[in-house]
C-alpha cells in the first residue's frame, strides 16, 4: 500500500450508498465537466497574458504622474479594489478576468498600503491596517489564489505589529497558533457555506502555513535566531507536534502504555527544535499530510524538513570528522525508530 | 494514425472533497456527506505503517549517507589521485553492476543503471579536478553523453532518455558558447537553431518509435517535454533578432525561418495527425510572444509615441492573448469533440 493512498471515487462513493445508476450518473456528470474545462496549462498561459498586461497598464498610469499624491493612491487603490472584488464574483470571463481580478486585488492593495501616511499611522498601525484589510479581502475577494495571499498577508500584518511593539515572545506565539491553526483546520469535511463563506478553508490553511514555514526559515541563521527567538517557537511546535501525535495515536486504537514510546521521540526533536524550530514545523506538516494524503503538504513537509534539517548539521560547530559520526548517529536513531515503528503498528493482514 | 482514446473513467482516481462538490445536485446530498465523512476519516494502520517506514527509511540512508560524505570531505585532502578518482569510478560500477543483476525489466535496475550513468559524470569532474586536464565544458559534457549512451540504450528508460538528450543540448550549448563562426552570433542565433532542429528530430522519433521502444514512455510526457525543448530555445532566439540591430535581417531570417518552420510542422502533427492540446498550446504561445515583442520593437523603437506607447502595449497584449486563448479554445472543442 503507498503512503498517500486513496480509495477511488467509485469506490468511495459506492461505499457511501450510491447505486450502480448514481455512479454512472456521477461519471457522466464529471466527463462532462472535465472535457468543457479548459487544460491548466491553457488557463496558466492566458493568466500570464493578464498579469503582463496588467503590468503594461500600471506602468503606464506611473508614468502619467498620476501616483505623486498620497491621496490619489488611496482613492484609486479603493477604486480597484472594488473592481477586483466585482470581478472576482463573475462566473463567467474565463482565466484572463480571473487572473485580472487576481492582479487588480494585489495592486490595489499595494496601492493603499502605499498610501497609508494620510492617515498618520506608524508601522504598528500599518501592520494592523494591512492584516485587517487583507482578512476583509479574504472573505469579499473569491478566487482562491488571493485568499491564499490575504490568510498569509493577515498573518505577515500582524507579525509586523508584534515586530514593532517589540513583545518578543508575540511573534512566536501568532507562529505557533497560526500552525495549531492549520492542524485544526484539517481532517473534517468542510462545512457547506454560502458565498462568500464558502471555500475558504484550503487556502487559508496553506496561506498560514506557506507564512509560518517563511517565518521559521528566518530561524536558520544564528545572529537571527538569537535576536528574535526564545524558546516560545520550539517549546509551542514540539507541544503541537506531540498533541498531533498522541492524537494519531488514539485514532489508531493504540494502548496508553505504547503512546507513552512516543515521548523519547520528542525529547529528541525538542532538542533539535532548540536550533532548529522548523524541523518540528516540518514534522507537523508531514504528520498531516499522511494523515490527511495529501500530496501537496507532503511535499511542503519534505522540503521543509530537508532544508531545517540541513541547517541543523550544518550550524553544528563540530569538525568533518565529528559531525560525520552526529550523521552517523542520527541515521542508526531514524533506522531504530523505524524497527520500533514497526513493531508497535503491526501490518493488519498480520494482526 | 490518429490514435482513438479509450473512454475515461473519472471515478477510476483517488477519491477527492473537491470532486465530491461537483457532484452537488448529481448525487443526493446524504450520499455525498457520508462520502465526505469517509474521505475525512484517518488511513489505516497498514498505510500509517507503510509511510512511516519508507520515510523513516529514507531519512536514515541519507543521514548514513552524509554521514559518508563528511567522512570523505574530512580526509580528501589526505587521499591519493588515484583513491579520489577510484570513489565514484567504484560506486559507478557497483551501480551498474547491481543494476545489471536485478534486470532491466524492474524498475530498481534501471534506477541503479541511471544512478550510474548520473555517477559517470561524477567521476569525469574528479578526472578534470584532479589531473587539471584544461578541457572545456563542452567537451566534460559531450564525453559524458557519449559514454553513457550505451547503458540509456540498453535501459530504454524514459525518464533516462530524457535526463540524457538534455545533457546533450547543454554540451551543445556549451559548445556554441565558445565557438563564433563568420561573427554570426552563433551562440544566440544559428548554434540555438541547430540544436532546435536536433530537438525537432527526437521529438519525430520519439513520436514515431517511442511508445514501442521506450518503458514508462507511454504517456504524453515525453513527446510535450521535447517540444517544449525544441520550441523555446528558438523562441528566444527570434526575440533575441528582433531585438538586434546588428545583422538583423539575417539573423532574423534564420531564426524566424526555422521557427516557422517548426511551428508549422507540429502545428499540422498535433491538429491533423496526433491531437495534442499542450503542443497546441506551446505553438500559439510561442507566436504570441514573438508577436509581443515585435510589437515591442516597432512601438519603441521605430515611433515616437512615448509614454502612450505602454498603454498601447497593454492592449497589444490583450488582444494577442485574447486571440490565441479564443483559438484554443476551439481546438480543445475540436479534439474533445
Amino acid at each position: 500500500m503507498t503512503p498517500l493512498h486513496r480509495p477511488t471515487l467509485r469506490e468511495t462513493l459506492a461505499a457511501a450508498g450510491a447505486d450502480a445508476e448514481s455512479l454512472e450518473r456521477a461519471a457522466d456528470t464529471l466527463r462532462r465537466a472535465d472535457d468543457a474545462a479548459l487544460p491548466w496549462y491553457i488557463r496558466a498561459a492566458t493568466g500570464f497574458g493578464a498579469w503582463v498586461a496588467a503590468c503594461f497598464f500600471l506602468g503606464f498610469l506611473t508614468l502619467t504622474g498620476l501616483f505623486r499624491e498620497h491621496g490619489v493612491n488611496f482613492v484609486f487603490g479603493a477604486v480597484i479594489l472594488a473592481l477586483a472584488v466585482w470581478l472576482s464574483t463573475r462566473d463567467k470571463g474565463g482565466e484572463f478576468v480571473r487572473q485580472l481580478a487576481l492582479v487588480l486585488g494585489l495592486s490595489g492593495q499595494g496601492f493603499v498600503l502605499a498610501s497609508l501616511e494620510i492617515l498618520k499611522l506608524e508601522i504598528i498601525g500599518i501592520g494592523l491596517f494591512g492584516a485587517a484589510l487583507a482578512a476583509a479581502l479574504l472573505v469579499l475577494h473569491r478566487d482562491p489564489v488571493h485568499r491564499f495571499l490575504c490568510a498569509g498577508g493577515a498573518l505577515t500584518g500582524l507579525l509586523v505589529a508584534a515586530g514593532k511593539a517589540e513583545i518578543a515572545w508575540l511573534g512566536e506565539a501568532l507562529v505557533v497558533a497560526a500552525l495549531a491553526v492549520v492542524v485544526a483546520l484539517g481532517g473534517r469535511p468542510e462545512a457547506r457555506r454560502a458565498p462568500p463563506l464558502s471555500g475558504l478553508r484550503v487556502p487559508v490553511r496553506f496561506g498560514l502555513l506557506a507564512t509560518s514555514l517563511g517565518v521559521l526559515a528566518f530561524s536558520l541563521g544564528k545572529e537571527l535566531r538569537a535576536e528574535w527567538m526564545s524558546p516560545v517557537t520550539s517549546v509551542g511546535l514540539t507541544a503541537l507536534l506531540g498533541v498531533q501525535m498522541f492524537r494519531d495515536m488514539a485514532a489508531l486504537g493504540a494502548a496508553p502504555a505504547r503512546r507513552l514510546l512516543l515521548i523519547p521521540v520528542l525529547l529528541v526533536v525538542g532538542y533539535i527544535a532548540q536550533s532548529a524550530p522548523g524541523v518540528a514545523a516540518a514534522l507537523i506538516v508531514l504528520g498531516m499530510a499522511l494523515r490527511e494524503r495529501d500530496t501537496l503538504l507532503l511535499l511542503f513537509g519534505v522540503v521543509f524538513l530537508a532544508v531545517f534539517l540541513g541547517g541543523f548539521y550544518y550550524e553544528l560547530a563540530l569538525p568533518l570528522w565529528h559531525k560525520a559520526g552526529v550523521l552517523a548517529l542520527s541515521g542508526a536513531f531514524a533506522l531504530a525508530v523505524r524497527g520500533v515503528v514497526l513493531r508497535l503498528l503491526p501490518s493488519e493482514g498480520r494482526a | 494514425m490518429s490514435d482513438a482514446a479509450p473512454i475515461r473513467d473519472p471515478l477510476a482516481t483517488g477519491a477527492r472533497a473537491s470532486d465530491l462538490e461537483r457532484l452537488r445536485g448529481t448525487l443526493p446530498d446524504a450520499v455525498l456527506e457520508r462520502a465526505a465523512a469517509r474521505l475525512a476519516a484517518p488511513p489505516p494502520v497498514d498505510q500509517w505503517r507503510a509511510a512511516l517506514s519508507l520515510g523513516l527509511a529514507l531519512l536514515g540512508a541519507t543521514l548514513l549517507g552524509a554521514a559518508v560524505i563528511h567522512a570523505v570531505a574530512f580526509n580528501w585532502q589526505a587521499m591519493g589521485h588515484a583513491v579520489r578518482l577510484c570513489l565514484p569510478l567504484v560506486a559507478m560500477t557497483g551501480c551498474a553492476l547491481a543494476g545489471w543483476r536485478l534486470g532491466m525489466e524492474r524498475l530498481g535496475g534501471v534506477i541503479l543503471l541511471s544512478l550510474a550513468c548520473l555517477l559517470a559524470g561524477a567521476a569525469l569532474l574528479v578526472h578534470g579536478q584532479t589531473y587539471q586536464t584544461g578541457a572545456h565544458a563542452w567537451q566534460l559534457f559531450a564525453t559524458w553523453a557519449v559514454l553513457i549512451a550505451p547503458w540509456v540504450w540498453v535501459a530504454r528508460f524514459a525518464p533516462l532518455a530524457l535526463p540524457w538528450v538534455f545533457l546533450v543540448n547543454v554540451a551543445f550549448g556549451a559548445f556554441w558558447e565558445s565557438h563564433d563562426f563568420l561573427g554570426l552570433r552563433t551562440r544566440e542565433v544559428v548554434g540555438t537553431s541547430i540544436t532546435t532542429l536536433a530537438n525537432a528530430a527526437l521529438l519525430l522519433a520519439w513520436e514515431r518509435w517511442g511508445e514501442r521502444f521506450l518503458r514508462a514512455g507511454d504517456g504524453r510526457w515525453g513527446p510535450r517535454v521535447l517540444g517544449l525543448m525544441a520550441v523555446v530555445p528558438v523562441t528566444f532566439a527570434t526575440w533575441w533578432s528582433l531585438l538586434e540591430t546588428d545583422r538583423q535581417a539575417l539573423l532574423l531570417t534564420i531564426s524566424g525561418l526555422t521557427l516557422g518552420a517548426l511551428l508549422l510542422a507540429m502545428h499540422h502533427a498535433y491538429r491533423r495527425v496526433r491531437p495534442d492540446l499542450f503542443q497546441l498550446t506551446v505553438v500559439a504561445f510561442s507566436v504570441v510572444s514573438c508577436l509581443t515583442v515585435g510589437g515591442a520593437r516597432v512601438i519603441f523603437r521605430l515611433t515616437s509615441i512615448g509614454d502612450g506607447g505602454v498603454l498601447l502595449m497593454a492592449v497589444w497584449v490583450v488582444a494577442l492573448v485574447g486571440g490565441a486563448a479564443t483559438w484554443l479554445r476551439a481546438r480543445h472543442r475540436e479534439i474533445s469533440a
